[in-house]
Parts: C-alpha cells; sequence; structure tokens
C-alpha cells in the first residue's frame, strides 16, 4: 500500500471510530477534501452530519473554526470586519471565522441569501476582500456545511451560485440496525469524539493534493466527462445544465478516488462512481419536471445510462 | 352545489365547441339550398341541449322518424332530379346527401348513448359530411369565407375532446390531422379529376381512337337540341390582342331554318378562292392581333366591323354571302392574322348586302313555324316603326321574358314555336334563332350566326378565347348594313352561371406558351450557341454539386465529438472481447464498463483481462501489451460453458 493510500486509511479509520457503518460517506468526504473542494452534508436531522465535520476537523492537526448560520448573521460576522482604535485613531481587521484550515457551516441554509453569499469569494477563490485589501485564507481550506432538506419553515434555499461551489453533495442516511446498536453502546459512557486525536497534518493535507494532480488521466476521460456534461445541458427537464466548475470538480475528484484506491490513472468507473455526488445538486430542473417525479440524481443515472462510455 | 346547478350539468349536452361547428355547416348548405331540414336540424339541436330527454336508438318512434324523414327528402330529390328547372344531377345528389346528413345530426342530438360516452364524434362527422356536401355544389360563392369558418370551429370542437375525458391528446391530434389530410387530399383528387375532364376524356379518346379530338364548342351544323357545348372545353381557341372587351368573332352564318335545324350546311356551300387583295389587307385602322391556338385552325373569325383582314401567304376560299371564310383546306398557314378596326365605317367580309333573292331567303319562315309566332311577333314589335326598333324589341322582349338554361328541354312539335309558346329556358341556339323568326315575321331580314363571344381577358390588352366561349347570335340588315342581335340573357354567361377557371389553370397554360417559345427558340438556335448554353448548364450544375460537397450539414454532437482514438492494436483487443461477450449473450451495454459489467454478468474469470486492459488503456503510457494478449486468448480458450463459474 502506497504512502498516501496509508494516510488516507489512517483518516477513514479514524472517522469510523466515531461515525460507524458509513464508510461508503467518509470516502466521500475524503475524496472532496483530497480534490480541494468543499463539501455539503445533506440529510434529515440526527444522522450524524455535524459529528462527521468536527470528527474530520479534529482529525486534522489544523485550525477549525464553527459558525452556527442563524438567520441574524451577517457578512461581515463570517468574513471579519475593521475595527476603529481609539487609543491610536486607526481602524484594525479582525479576521472572522473563515479564516481557518477547516470551516463548519452549521445549518446553512437558516441563514439569509445576503449571508450566504460571503461565502461566494471565500469559496471559489479562497480570499476575503475587505476595504480594497485582499485577504488570502490559510491552506488547506475547507468548507463542511450542513443542512436539512425536510425542513422547510425559516429556512432559505440554497442559491445556484452557491451550491455550484460546493464539490459534493453528500447524503448520509440512517444506519443500518446493527450499527446503530454500536452507536449507542459506544457513546454509553462517553462520545468517541472525545477521544479523537488528529492524525495528519496540514503540511501533509496540501501534499497529498499536489500529488491527486498529478494522476494520469487519458483524454478520453476527459471526453466522457464533457459528454456527461454536455448531455446535461441539452436535457429539456433542466432549467440549468453542468457548468464547466461541474466538469472541473467531476476531473478533480475522479482523480483522487483513482489516489484512494492505490492507481496512478483514472478510469471511467471512477467518474461513473463520483458523478452522482458530484453533479446532481448543480442541476436546476424545470419546474414541469420537478412535478412529474424527476429527481437530479435519476437524470444524472440516467445520463450515465445514455452517454457511451469509452473502452 | 345547488340543485338546479348539478342538474343543469347532467344535461346530457353536446360539447359547446360542436355545436358552431355544426351551425357553419348547416348554413353553408342553406346558402345554396334552401332545404326546410336544415333549419329544422339546427332548432332540433339547439333544443336538445336544453333538455334531458333522451330517445333509444332501438325504439320504434326514432326508427319510424327517421325512415319517414330519409323517404320525404328522398322524395324530395326525386321530384327536383325530374323538374324543369333541374340543376345539375351530381348537384342534386349533393343536396341531398347533406340533407340526409343534417338529418341524422339532429337525430344523433336526442339519442341516448349506450356507452356514455361523448357525442362529438358523430357530431363531428355528420357536420363534414354536410359542410363536403355543401361544398361540393356548383355554387363556388360563399364557400371560400365558410370554410375557414368552419375548420376553425372543427380545431376548437377537436381541442375540446382532447381535453376531454382523458383521451390521449396526440392520437386524437394525429387522428385528427391524417383526417384532414385524407378529406384535403380526397377533395384535391376530385377537384382536379373534375377540372381535367375534358382533357382526360381527351387522352382517353386519343388514346382508344390514336387521334387527336379537338372540341372547338362550335356547332358549324346548328341543330337545336337539349344541350349546347355543355359545360364547354376549357381549351383556347383564339388569342386575341387589341379587340374590344365584349367582341363576337363570327365564323359563319346561316339563312334557313328547317325543322330544327340551320342549313346549308358548310360542307354543301358553294366555296370560292378570293383573293388577298379583296380582303383589304392594307386598310388604314387598328390592328388586332389573332392568334389560332386549337380548334379548326382553317376558319378565320372576325367581327362584324373588320374593315381589312390581313393573312400573311395564305390562299383563302369563302362563301360570299354567308361564310365561312377559311384557309384552303390542305394548306399550312402562320397561326397569327390581323384583323383592321375602323370604327363602325366599314363591314368586312361576310357582310354583302343581300341581294332580292338572298333578301327573301332571310325573310323567309317555313311553314312548320307556328302560326301564333307571328302574332307574338307583332305583339312584341308593337308600334315600332323602324327596323332598329324592332330588333330591339324582340331583345328586350326575349332576355326578359325566357331564362337562359344550358339543358333546353323541348317539347312537341317545332323547337323555337315550343320555346316561344311555352316560355322555356333554354340556351343561346334558342334565343338566337327566336330572334332571327321573330324578325322575320315582321319584316326584318335576319340571319343566324355562330362563332365565339370573347370577353375573358387574358394579360395585357389581350382576350382568351376557350371553346367553352363559343356562341350562337342572330344578325339583321338595318339600314343598309347587317348589326349583331344579341338576344341570350347576359350574352348566355348569367351572373354565377359561369364557371370559375379550376385552379392554376392560366399558368399551366402560360407554363405551356413559355414552353413553346422556348422550344422555338432552341429550333432556331446554331450549334455553337448551343454548346455554349450547354456547357454554361453544365458548369452551373457542376458549381452547385461541388458547392454542396463541400457544405455538408452541421453534424451532431455524438458525431462531432467522438472520442480520441485508441491505439489500433488496443482497439483490435477491445473488440475481440466485445465479441467474446456477445457470443456469451451478454453484450455490455454502451453506459456500463466492463468492469461492472463482469460483476453484473458474473463473468468473474473475465476481471484479469479487464484490469489490464483498463490499465494499457487508461495508464500512463506503456508499450508491453503482451500480458494483455496472454489473458485474451485465455479467455477465448475456454470453452464457452465453463465462463460463466
Amino acid at each position: 500500500m502506497s504512502e498516501f493510500a496509508t494516510t488516507i486509511e489512517n483518516l477513514a479509520v479514524n472517522l469510523q471510530t466515531v461515525i460507524r457503518g458509513k464508510d461508503e460517506s467518509i470516502r466521500l468526504l475524503l475524496i472532496s477534501m483530497l480534490a480541494g473542494g468543499h463539501t455539503l452534508l445533506e440529510d434529515v436531522p440526527g444522522t450524524g452530519k455535524t459529528t462527521l465535520a468536527k470528527s474530520l476537523a479534529r482529525s486534522i492537526d489544523g485550525t477549525f473554526r464553527r459558525v452556527q448560520f442563524t438567520p441574524d448573521l451577517l457578512p461581515a460576522d463570517i468574513t471579519g470586519s475593521s475595527y476603529y482604535r481609539p487609543q491610536d485613531g486607526t481602524f484594525e481587521f479582525r479576521p472572522g471565522p473563515v479564516f481557518t484550515n477547516v470551516l463548519l457551516a452549521d445549518e446553512i441554509n437558516r441563514t439569509s441569501p445576503r449571508t450566504q453569499s460571503a461565502l461566494l469569494e471565500v469559496m471559489s477563490e479562497n480570499q476575503v476582500t475587505n476595504e480594497g485589501l485582499l485577504r488570502p485564507l490559510p491552506q488547506p481550506f475547507f468548507v463542511i456545511a450542513t443542512q436539512n432538506p425536510i425542513e422547510f419553515h425559516g429556512t432559505y434555499p440554497l442559491p445556484e451560485a452557491q451550491l455550484d461551489r460546493f464539490t459534493m453533495r453528500i447524503a448520509l442516511g440512517y444506519p443500518d440496525a446493527l450499527h446503530e446498536v454500536e452507536v449507542i453502546f459506544s457513546q454509553n459512557a462517553q462520545h468517541p469524539f472525545e477521544e479523537l486525536k488528529p492524525v495528519v497534518s496540514c503540511e501533509r493535507i496540501l501534499q497529498l493534493q499536489r500529488e491527486v494532480r498529478a494522476v494520469h488521466c487519458e483524454r478520453a476521460i476527459v471526453e466522457y466527462i464533457v459528454r456527461i456534461v454536455e448531455h446535461t445541458r441539452r436535457d429539456t427537464r433542466l432549467k440549468l445544465g453542468i457548468s464547466p466548475r461541474g466538469s472541473l470538480a467531476l476531473h478533480r475528484t475522479a482523480q483522487a478516488r483513482a489516489t484512494m484506491l492505490g492507481r496512478d490513472f483514472v478510469l471511467p468507473e471512477d467518474v461513473q462512481v463520483l458523478a452522482a455526488p458530484v453533479l446532481a445538486h448543480r442541476l436546476a430542473l424545470d419546474t414541469k419536471a420537478k412535478y412529474a417525479g424527476a429527481r437530479n440524481e435519476t437524470i444524472i443515472e440516467e445520463a450515465l445510462e445514455k452517454v457511451e462510455v469509452p473502452r | 352545489m345547488n340543485t338546479a346547478l348539478s342538474q343543469a350539468n347532467t344535461l346530457p349536452r353536446l360539447p359547446q365547441t360542436a355545436l358552431p361547428m355544426a351551425f357553419v355547416a348547416l348554413a353553408a348548405l342553406y346558402v345554396t339550398n334552401p332545404h326546410w331540414i336544415l333549419p329544422v336540424s339546427a332548432v332540433l339541436l339547439v333544443a336538445s341541449q336544453f333538455s334531458a330527454t333522451r330517445l333509444d336508438n332501438e325504439a320504434p318512434m326514432v326508427r319510424v322518424g327517421r325512415y319517414v324523414l330519409f323517404a320525404l327528402l328522398g322524395f324530395g330529390t326525386y321530384l327536383r332530379f325530374t323538374s324543369e328547372s333541374a340543376d345539375s344531377s351530381d348537384a342534386n345528389f349533393a343536396y341531398f346527401v347533406g340533407q340526409l346528413c343534417a338529418a341524422e345530426l339532429a337525430i344523433q342530438a336526442w339519442l341516448r348513448r349506450p356507452s356514455g360516452g361523448s357525442r362529438l364524434p358523430v357530431a363531428v362527422l355528420l357536420s363534414t359530411m354536410v359542410f363536403l356536401a355543401a361544398s361540393n355544389t356548383f355554387d363556388y360563392r360563399f364557400i371560400p369565407w365558410l370554410t375557414p369558418l368552419f375548420f376553425g370551429c372543427l380545431g376548437m370542437a377537436l381541442r375540446d375532446y382532447a381535453n376531454f375525458d382523458g383521451i390521449k391528446r396526440h392520437a386524437l391530434m394525429s387522428g385528427g390531422l391524417s383526417l384532414l389530410l385524407a378529406i384535403g387530399a380526397g377533395a384535391g383528387l376530385h377537384y382536379g379529376v373534375y377540372s381535367y375532364r375534358n382533357e382526360i376524356s381527351q387522352w382517353g379518346m386519343r388514346f382508344l381512337e390514336g387521334k387527336t379530338v379537338e372540341t372547338s364548342g362550335l356547332s358549324t351544323n346548328p341543330n337545336l337540341g337539349a344541350s349546347f357545348n355543355f359545360r364547354g372545353s376549357l381549351t383556347r381557341m383564339l388569342r386575341a390582342e387589341n379587340l374590344p372587351a365584349f367582341s363576337y368573332l363570327r365564323a359563319m352564318t346561316f339563312a334557313d331554318y328547317q325543322s330544327g335545324r340551320w342549313l346549308p350546311v358548310v360542307e354543301r356551300r358553294q366555296m370560292e378562292n378570293v383573293l388577298p387583295a379583296t380582303l383589304r389587307p392594307n386598310a388604314a385602322g387598328k390592328r388586332a392581333r389573332i392568334e389560332r391556338l386549337g380548334g379548326d385552325k382553317e376558319l378565320v373569325f372576325a367581327p362584324l366591323h373588320a374593315a381589312g383582314i390581313d393573312i400573311p401567304g395564305a390562299s383563302l376560299e369563302w362563301q360570299r354571302e354567308l361564310g365561312p371564310l377559311r384557309v384552303v383546306a390542305g394548306e399550312e398557314t402562320a397561326p397569327i392574322y390581323s384583323v383592321i378596326l375602323d370604327g363602325e365605317t366599314h363591314q368586312g367580309p361576310l357582310c354583302a348586302p343581300p341581294d332580292a333573292a338572298w333578301r327573301a331567303r332571310f325573310l323567309e319562315v317555313s311553314p312548320e313555324v307556328d302560326e301564333r309566332i307571328r302574332v307574338l311577333a307583332r305583339q312584341i314589335v308593337g308600334d315600332a316603326k323602324t327596323a332598329r326598333e324592332k330588333v330591339s324589341a324582340v331583345e328586350n322582349y326575349l332576355i326578359s321574358h325566357h331564362a337562359y338554361s344550358l339543358n333546353a328541354r323541348p317539347g312537341s312539335g317545332d323547337k323555337v314555336s315550343d320555346f316561344l309558346l311555352n316560355k322555356r329556358s333554354a340556351h343561346c341556339e334558342y334565343f338566337a334563332s327566336a330572334a332571327v323568326l321573330l324578325l322575320r315575321c315582321v319584316g326584318v331580314p335576319s340571319r343566324y350566326a355562330i362563332g365565339y363571344l370573347a370577353h375573358e381577358a387574358g394579360g395585357h390588352n389581350a382576350l382568351v378565347v376557350r371553346g367553352r366561349d363559343a356562341h350562337a347570335w342572330a344578325e339583321s340588315y338595318v339600314e343598309g348594313g347587317w348589326i349583331t342581335v344579341e338576344a341570350t340573357p347576359g350574352g348566355g354567361r348569367p351572373e354565377g352561371r359561369a364557371e370559375s377557371l379550376p385552379l392554376g389553370f392560366k399558368w399551366r397554360e402560360k407554363l405551356t406558351a413559355w414552353l413553346k417559345t422556348a422550344r422555338e427558340w432552341l429550333a432556331h438556335l446554331r450549334t455553337l450557341p448551343l454548346t455554349l448554353w450547354l456547357g454554361a448548364v453544365a458548369l452551373l450544375f457542376a458549381w452547385l454539386i461541388l458547392r454542396s460537397w463541400r457544405t455538408h450539414p452541421k453534424p451532431t454532437f455524438a458525431e462531432e465529438f467522438r472520442y480520441a482514438t485508441r491505439d489500433a492494436e488496443l482497439a483490435s483487443i477491445g473488440a475481440r472481447f466485445e465479441n467474446w461477450l456477445a457470443k456469451r449473450g451478454l453484450p455490455c451495454p454502451p453506459g456500463r464498463v466492463w468492469a461492472a459489467h463482469a460483476r453484473i454478468a458474473d463473468l468473474h474469470a473475465a476481471q484479469p483481462f479487464i484490469a489490464a486492459y483498463e490499465r494499457a488503456r487508461f495508464g500512463p503510457p506503456t508499450q508491453d501489451i503482451a500480458d494483455l494478449k496472454r489473458l485474451l486468448q485465455e479467455l477465448e480458450n475456454r470453452p464457452q460453458n465453463e465462463a460463466k463459474p
């Protein structure tokens, strides 16, 4: 097993001590992180979204900040703002919570679009512009947001521009019965989260991200990605197909998955496995299609069935 | 919801859109055939909307009522078939079908639907039948604005139906479209066959008898019969430029009336040669150019006041007093001649002043003509003194007392006497004969003339004469000259009786003329210019073909954006593997990767090969594929049944 795979395996094992029976979701989360992207954890309450995010943050030896997205939150509460210093009559910039390695944006859809828009620049360009000054964020920078898709009252659906900036949307789902029993026993004395230790440094993460970029990706695979994306753009049921940001994300995550599985090249299978988590949340369904019962994931699955695989 | 409203909703109504459609159809038929059944049907239709009473189809009342109604309609049609002032029989048949459908429409509205389904299809069908019957009659005046109205209503009704009862809209729309197409095609076919019936019959004649049958429409041997030039042919006979808009082009005249015939027949006339100078070809005046296109090409047609006739290079003959003037049989002449018009000062050929013998012939009334005609003639003329007054009195009398009809129904005895005394409707031959005989009775020398009445505009300052423009009229010798006596109502073309030309007919004629010109032009071409022209056309075609070859159609995304080609050897290995899969009846769908397919199809033996292939195909470039080949060979060597563990 390569050094890379070992590191990832350690991380995964570390997370599995807290989140039981969600191996698949954990690996997707790690792929997203290795691809340098942000992740949206979306599921019903109580499935461990926040716990998973916190566990990942704790497993990395870096800074971690958490913002609870409440309806009264303001953009400056996130990015930071300048304060007047009466003693020498100057303004001083006080960085907001985004100046961190891992940012947990909890219940992101509970704040207004105005505040959510503060995250747009942060997430796509890893920087904050304040009073004409560019302030780069520390590296690596990784946003994990959670939201509850069921609840409707007091929430604001994420704007398309914001959704597009998440590399992946991962649904956790309920654990199966066996794992749920384990979860209950494991938390009997103490939450396993409390015993979690960092297993990987920030420098190591950055190095892994560089390694991901070096993975070989045949031209046919890139063409396959473009074909899938083009297929969604021509789908009449969609108001909005996949953006080039989406195809870039699919490419990068496919590389990350290949590396994680110990391969030094990308296979069409990587693209197929990642297509739904990476692409589905970027689609905007036509109202007619929505009421006809079409789902984003189904549309991606159909596209995969229709688009010819390179062989 | 109150009970009255729910009651109203349960009324077995026709869909609201079906009513206007039915009304338009009934109105369309009514304007040509004002039969009592049509308003009765409309009233019954409306009444059915306000009543919840419905009858059973099998009920004796419905059965008997329907048969009685149909019998009434049939009897009425039979009466009209046999009546005096009958329209053509096809029109009567169309009316009858329309009436039957209208009656059935009203009956259907009052019937109980056994299945409780929509009544709309029946209503649509019957209304369309009524409308078709209306458009099949020969009165086209209202059809152009009723047709769009009807089809608008039909479309609305079908739309309504599509939203009804969850019927599949697509199926209905495509069904409706094919129905409309079928109706259109049928109507078009009917229209085409009907419009070109003369041509079709001519083709048939040519095919059967091996010769061209030209129907000039002129009856050169006038014999008063039941029909004159019935639905005359549309073949063009003459084309005349510079003629006045209503010109009587004379062919010949007749002097003697005998048992319904006009004599002498052309074949018995003593023809004498005419010197071209006699026809004054160089006379001063406006020159009208006449081109002979069909019919009797040797006959020369000219108006009464033709001061001169210029037929270059023809030797002519005529019978001086009566005509015809014609080209000597067997001679070829140019089809174009000129007629010189000089006001009314000169009279042309066939207008010689009658000498005593001729005068007596032009005044003779044969004894078979009823004596009462002389009395009638004197009554008509009254106290008119001059010949001209007598002529207009006779013209006015005939036009105002007799109706025009292409189908004469002669009674017994002398035909003209029967026509005059029984006030029958007939065609121009009767009117002309009657005018001649009446005028002779009051001492005005008169004769019977045949020819064409040129009236149809055919381009700038030109008239077109067709076979159906053949006409007969009278001529009287008044104040030292012959005058035209027109005693037929509307010149034989009463309003609404003249059929319009079939669609595209004029265009076809134009095309024929153009082709003729082109043929003549080609005949005059010498070899060199012809070669040049053909070469130019060939070059143009070559250029067009080259251009279309270069600008091929825009490729689709899948065609335009192909996967980068893989190594030829890899491609052949891939093809072999796919072949291997196909042989086992497990071809891989295009959207599935081989590894996943092998898992799904339990082809575990293939996994090592697939892994090796994927590495060679998608991995970093390597030169070594020997291992891959070996794995494939092993796979291919396995017996078929062993492949599936």
